[in-house]
């Protein structure tokens, strides 16, 4: 388990730009660890080699690995954005980079500082065209949200997704197309048209207050501190536009907490506007700076609600009013309608059905069978992210640890955290000292006192894993595909396995059961 | 010298697009942007001289000028200074990372 004490030490680095004093408990490896978790590796080995400090000896070379692999890959994911760019460019469709490929060839002095999961664009007009464009160039079709559409790169470079709007409930903060078009800029890497730096931030705060409620990585809240302190800002012109896209409170919002991660500086101005309720929560949470660094969890909803203060029926609407069907079906009679149906599952705390369209993030095929459990062999950094831009991620299992409930091969759909509480019995995505795993929770709310660790455990296997706090538990799942009737939520097998963790444990002579739960 | 060698030293190389050079702390190196990502050992990793050279490489400059511009710049014999030009010249042309020259006198 990452100590938080290794990400308050990445966090001091990326708001001081230099290295903080190596507290002596913490030992140089949970520095390089924190520092990939959050996205700040380059970072961290650029500080290393300009102060040499005796400590970093050991990780030097690891960081070194990390950042040449860093650099090709976010290269070659760039290089997809700008090829896809050229796609859509050749069929007369508008589109701009958005957020990570964007920032990684301006305010970065090197791509490679700024790792991203999958790299954006959004189209200013004939989305569907665009989205024509991308699957007759070989991109598959993996993904659909109510905001983007995400698609697997012929070439293996990762995933692209097609915006219609920057963050979801697309119309919620109006897009001003033209505008956009008209104030790009020339880019000077492999992209060939930028945001302005106005609407590069706000796109970034729209995404850190709406999209993931204040909880961004490290990395992702350097972006705010550099395009303050790299880029030349028209804060007037930010301000008209922020206003224009309704959007001063995510702006403020961001800035805000911006400031007090990693101390980027905005003008006070750009700070006001901030609703009442979430001034409040702010001043209560801003002491504790790591509360809006991942895998902090965001309180997502309430968040929403407090940005959008004084337009909540518009939220809800926009919410469940997606701008098409599952089926692609436009009309406003059809959205109600498949809104209606969907409140009324969420309301009565059934999952979604999964539709013969792809509304989930599928992130690939297995790999090879793992020998001692069902592994996930993805980035945390990548299902974080889609768990939050989608709303469902899509995985096919490895491993047969769970098996039969869970089957080697099977599709399965998860549903983030933050969207549905993980309860006693579930299949959960978690976070332990091997990597993600999927277990089953057998010892989670609503047994668990609020505070408390809680455990999982295979189901075909004989001990229980190592305690985990809730923040670890990213993802349940909420259906099997293909499988209908299976219901991946067993509370009574999970007793039944806690029980038997127990005595396999108490049988071991290792510590009494109880203990274990501590 | 050979008279391929001459003949080398008279052309004027180019980068190609496909081939990205970065400064990355203490190393410089290449990396390909075709083909699949994260290829590691398709980078190149270049010493100071050899990336002063890559970033002169504009298709304007000949080999012989920009043998001229690393002896000014750096404390070596010309020589020397040739041999490893057409040495990375040549690793260059194998790794498709330099583009088609135009010949100067």
């Amino acid at each position: 388990m990452l100590p938080s004490k290794a990400r308050a030490f990445v966090r001091d680095l990326a708001a001081r730009g230099s290295l903080p004093a190596l507290p002596q408990d913490l030992s140089a490896d949970r520095v390089l660890e924190a520092s990939r978790e959050q996205g700040l590796a380059s970072f961290l080995l650029a500080a290393v080699e300009a102060e040499r400090p005796a400590w970093a000896a050991p990780i030097e070379a690891a960081l070194t690995a990390e950042r040449r692999a860093l650099l090709v890959r976010t290269l070659g994911q760039v290089g997809l954005a700008a090829r896809s760019l050229e796609l859509l460019d050749a069929r007369g469709i508008r589109a701009l980079p958005l957020k990570g490929c964007v920032l990684a060839e301006t305010v970065y002095g090197v791509e490679a500082d700024r790792p991203m999961s999958d790299v954006d664009m959004l189209a200013l007009e004939r989305f569907a065209d665009g989205v024509v464009a991308l699957r007759e160039a070989g991109f598959t079709e993996v993904a659909r949200g109510d905001h983007a559409w995400a698609f697997r790169d012929p070439a293996g470079h990762g995933i692209v997704e097609l915006h219609r709007s920057v963050v979801s409930a697309p119309g919620l903060f109006p897009l001003d197309r033209e505008g956009l078009w008209e104030r790009r800029r020339a880019g000077r890497g492999q992209l060939r048209a930028l945001p302005s730096p106005e609407d590069l931030l706000l796109q970034l705060a729209l995404h850190a207050a709406f999209q993931h409620g204040l909880v961004l990585s490290l990395v992702q809240w350097l972006d705010f501190r550099l395009v303050l302190e790299r880029e030349t800002l028209d804060v007037p012109r930010l301000l008209r536009l922020a206003t224009a896209a309704r959007a001063r409170a995510p702006l403020a919002a961001a800035l805000v907490v911006a400031e007090a991660v990693v101390g980027a500086k905005a003008q006070p101005p750009l700070l006001e506007g901030l609703p009442r309720g979430m001034a409040r929560r702010l001043e209560l949470l801003l002491a504790t700076p790591l509360a809006f660094v991942a895998p902090a969890e965001p309180d997502l909803a309430r968040v929403r609600l407090e940005l959008l203060a004084g337009r909540r029926l518009e939220l809800v609407w926009r919410t469940l009013v997606l701008p098409e069907t599952p089926e692609g079906d436009e009309r406003l009679v059809s959205r109600v309608a498949f809104a209606f149906a969907r409140g009324f599952r969420l309301a009565r705390g059934h999952a979604p059905a999964p539709a013969a369209a792809p509304v989930v993030h599928d992130l690939g095929e297995p790999t090879a069978p793992a020998a001692e459990g069902v592994e996930v062999p993805f980035g945390e950094e990548l299902l974080r992210d889609c768990l939050a831009s989608f709303p469902h991620v899509r995985l096919t299992v490895t491993g047969r640890c769970m098996e039969p409930a869970i089957v080697h091969g099977e599709k399965v759909h998860l549903e983030s955290a933050s969207r549905r509480r993980p309860r006693l019995g579930d299949v959960v995505l978690a976070r332990q000292k091997e990597g993600l795993r999927l277990h089953r929770l057998v010892f989670g709310p609503p047994l668990a006192p609020p505070g408390s660790r809680w455990r999982t455990k295979a189901d075909r296997g004989l001990l229980l894993d190592p305690p985990i706090d809730a923040r670890d538990v990213l993802a349940s799942i909420v259906s099997v595909e293909g499988r209908p009737a299976a219901r991946p939520r067993r509370a009574l097998m999970a007793l039944v396995s806690l029980a038997r963790g127990l005595a396999a444990r108490a049988r071991g002579g290792v510590r009494r059961g109880a203990e274990a739960l501590t | 010298m050979s008279r391929a060698a001459r003949d080398r030293l008279g052309e004027a190389w180019s980068r190609s697009p496909r081939m990205v050079g970065r400064r990355i702390g203490d190393e410089y190196v290449l990396v390909p942007l075709a083909g699949r990502g994260a290829d590691l050992d398709s980078i190149l990793n270049l010493n100071r001289v050899a990336a002063f050279v890559w970033e002169q490489l504009d298709g304007a400059c000949t080999g012989t000028q920009l043998v001229e511009a690393v002896l000014k710049r750096f404390d070596v014999e010309r020589e020397r200074a040739e041999q490893d030009y057409l040495e990375l010249i040549g690793t260059l042309v194998e790794l498709d990372a330099v583009q088609p020259p135009s010949k100067r006198g």
